[in-house]
């Protein structure tokens, strides 16, 4: 059974400019905050966008959400460019299209009730009378595990996990069929962050939803996440199912990440694969692959390699030369 | 031997309230914890458990005037450094007791140099100036691995990345030589491979120097890699204390347990994580009795009217629980 596509990027691309190379200088200086990636999500699945900062996982995730304009590439949502989307469309897809950010204390309103802000959406697109929203409220915070009494209370009344709840009703009111999760969890305790996770998980299966689901936290996306996406400076460096790439992760970095993740248990004692240096060290590298700096695989000819998507399996695609020549000489 | 069991710091029955306007905050409130010589104590709980005010009370550096320690001892030494003046704890501060935090940010002064600010500590407890001092900075930052050092003693904080920030206040912290080094979330802010780095740096320090650590985190994967011994706080108590295998396999608190199992485990995928119910509780709100019982599984009548007494429930296995004998 062929699963349907419901979001398909090709070839992104989206530069930040930083200023002029000089005052007289005409040539702009620019951050690739993401530099070509291609990705499908397909119905009801959860998509896992990782990294660490400044590896343009959120920009992604932006550039969806039709917040920033992109500078080269093309997002098609159901096949079609969002791009080209007329004003009635756009309306359709921001329907359709919701988002829940990292910070629950930033995100909410703190002038305006909790009802009213789950409500908001609805008034903008103009869907049910006064009385079915009020209603749609009521359930849409029983759904996600409030009191329905709670629509007439401030958001300083709430702790950072009913928060989260909150911005997760909201994002349900429109009905959408797919959500960007950036960073959902992150700002929360351990002991919430597990009740949000089981809720996103619940919300899933009863409403047939897709995520995409950006993290920087590993154990998270195991859990959650169905397909994974790791990137690194704006490209991508290996993607495959959750389960291929946590069990055989072929590219060095994603070695290097797994490996780092402190494990609860006092009694593993694996010691982990300590990369030098960070990210900014291979900012504004014009050639070869950006992450050779801090690779403990790097050879002579990482300095020429052109970044390359190789299918090692029919869904497990890595972009390493050492392990495309080793594809060769096999 | 017998040093090896030396006790250099021992809180004695801890209570740091904080006063506000809208009633009294116990954020510490009963607190009994020692640390031995080259001991790594990890302090774990979540937000407003009250495990970074029990390190901001141990410098004496409790935000005034709301927050104040309205009893018990904390002994440095032997020595109450409750009893002391400001200009005493300025001698402990920093030459004794170090502390790096969270956000390296805020605890660099961004108009002075990297160079500058190690070279004040250095000036301050070994008296170094001149070019011994520069030497001394330049020796301090290849100790961390910043690279080109010689250079970089001249850059601004905003130069650095965050995790050579944390490099930085490590390094500020070699410099002193201190016997206890508190280190406050020192890699939450961080990302995962520069956590890597961190803890390998530090764990070098603690092998080198001998230096006792108190780790303050609410990530139990790094109390697994990096502590001897654990304090579980909840609402302002010790809920349990034990070693850090023990913690982990023969937990007896209800709240530990359910912390360690909600938890998503790396290569056991499991479809739904089990999770505590309820919410963190409001610290201007306890109920009386034991702060967790609102969340418990295990609450009886007796919970919600009495908190606990701390009982041992094997070598260095301390909790406080009603029913923990038959969890």
């Amino acid at each position: 059974m062929k699963r349907e596509t419901i979001l398909q990027v090709n070839n992104l691309k989206k530069y930040f400019s930083i200023g002029k190379e000089g005052i007289f200088s005409r040539n702009v200086r620019m951050v690739k905050a993401v530099d070509g990636i291609n990705f499908s999500i397909f119905k009801g699945q959860t998509f896992g966008l990782v990294g660490e900062s400044g590896c343009g996982k959120s920009t992604t995730g932006r550039c969806i959400l039709k917040l920033y304009s992109i500078t080269e590439g093309e997002i098609l949502f159901h096949g079609k460019n969002i791009d080209t989307f007329n004003a009635n469309e756009t309306m359709k897809y921001r329907q359709d299209v919701q988002a829940v950010f990292q910070d629950p204390y930033g995100s909410l309103n703190p002038r305006m009730r909790v009802g009213e802000f789950i409500e908001e959406p609805m008034l903008v697109h103009r869907i049910l009378d006064s009385h079915g929203r009020k209603d749609k409220v009521n359930e849409l915070l029983d759904i996600v595990g409030l009191n329905a009494d709670y629509s007439r209370r401030f958001p300083h009344e709430f702790s950072g996990g009913q928060r989260q709840r909150i911005c997760v009703a909201r994002a349900l009111s429109l009905k959408p069929k797919l959500i960007i999760l950036d960073e959902p969890v992150s700002a929360l305790d351990v002991s919430i962050r597990a009740q949000i996770l089981n809720l996103l998980m619940d919300l899933q299966d009863e409403f047939d939803l897709s995520y995409l689901f950006i993290s920087h936290d590993l154990s998270v996306v195991e859990h959650i996440c169905d397909f994974v996406v790791v990137m690194y400076l704006g490209k991508i460096l290996e993607m495959a199912p959750c389960e291929m790439l946590f069990k055989n992760p072929l590219h060095p970095y994603t070695q290097a990440l797994l490996s780092a993740i402190p494990v609860p248990d006092p009694e593993l004692t694996q010691e982990p694969i300590i990369l030098e240096g960070d990210t900014s060290d291979s900012r504004g590298l014009e050639k070869g692959c950006l992450f050779r700096d801090r690779c403990f695989n790097a050879i002579d000819e990482c300095l020429e390699y052109e970044h390359e998507l190789i299918r090692v399996e029919p869904n497990h695609l890595v972009a390493c030369l050492k392990i495309a020549q080793g594809r060769e000489a096999a | 031997m017998m040093s090896e069991n030396e006790k250099i710091l021992e809180v004695k029955n801890l209570k740091t309230y904080f006063l506000t306007n809208m009633g009294v905050v116990k954020a510490v409130d009963g607190g009994n914890f020692y640390l031995k010589k080259g001991q790594t104590l990890g302090i774990v709980g979540e937000s407003g458990s009250g495990k970074s005010v029990t390190s901001l009370s141990i410098l004496r550096l409790v935000p005034k005037p709301a927050g104040r320690i309205v009893d018990g001892e904390i002994l440095y030494r032997g020595d109450d450094l409750v009893k002391k003046s400001q200009k005493e704890m300025r001698k402990y501060r920093g030459n004794k007791i170090f502390m790096i935090s969270q956000d390296p940010m805020t605890s660099l002064n961004p108009v002075f140099t990297i160079g500058n600010q190690i070279g004040e500590a250095i000036r301050r407890h070994q008296g170094l100036s001149g070019h011994y001092l520069k030497e001394k900075i330049i020796e301090m930052l290849k100790a961390v691995h910043i690279r080109a050092s010689e250079t970089r003693i001249n850059a601004y904080p905003h130069q650095f990345s965050g995790g050579m920030k944390q490099r930085a206040m490590i390094s500020m912290a070699l410099a002193c030589r201190p016997e206890i080094l508190i280190a406050d979330e020192p890699t939450t802010a961080l990302d995962v491979t520069i956590q890597a780095q961190i803890l390998k740096l530090m764990m070098e320090i603690r092998q080198k120097y001998d230096t006792s650590i108190i780790l303050i985190t609410h990530d139990l994967g790094v109390i697994a890699k990096f502590c001897d011994y654990v304090l579980v706080m909840y609402a302002g108590k010790i809920v349990e204390k034990a070693d850090v295998k023990t913690l982990f396999r023969g937990n007896r608190h209800p709240y530990t347990r359910g912390l360690i199992k909600s938890l998503p485990h790396l290569g056991r995928k499991q479809r739904r994580l089990e999770s505590i119910r309820g919410q963190p509780p409001d610290l201007l709100n306890l109920p009386g009795g034991c702060p967790f019982e609102p969340r418990c599984d295990y609450s009886v009548k007796k919970c919600t009217s009495e908190y606990p007494p701390t009982e041992s429930a094997g070598k260095g296995h301390l909790i406080s629980c009603w029913r923990w004998r038959e969890i």
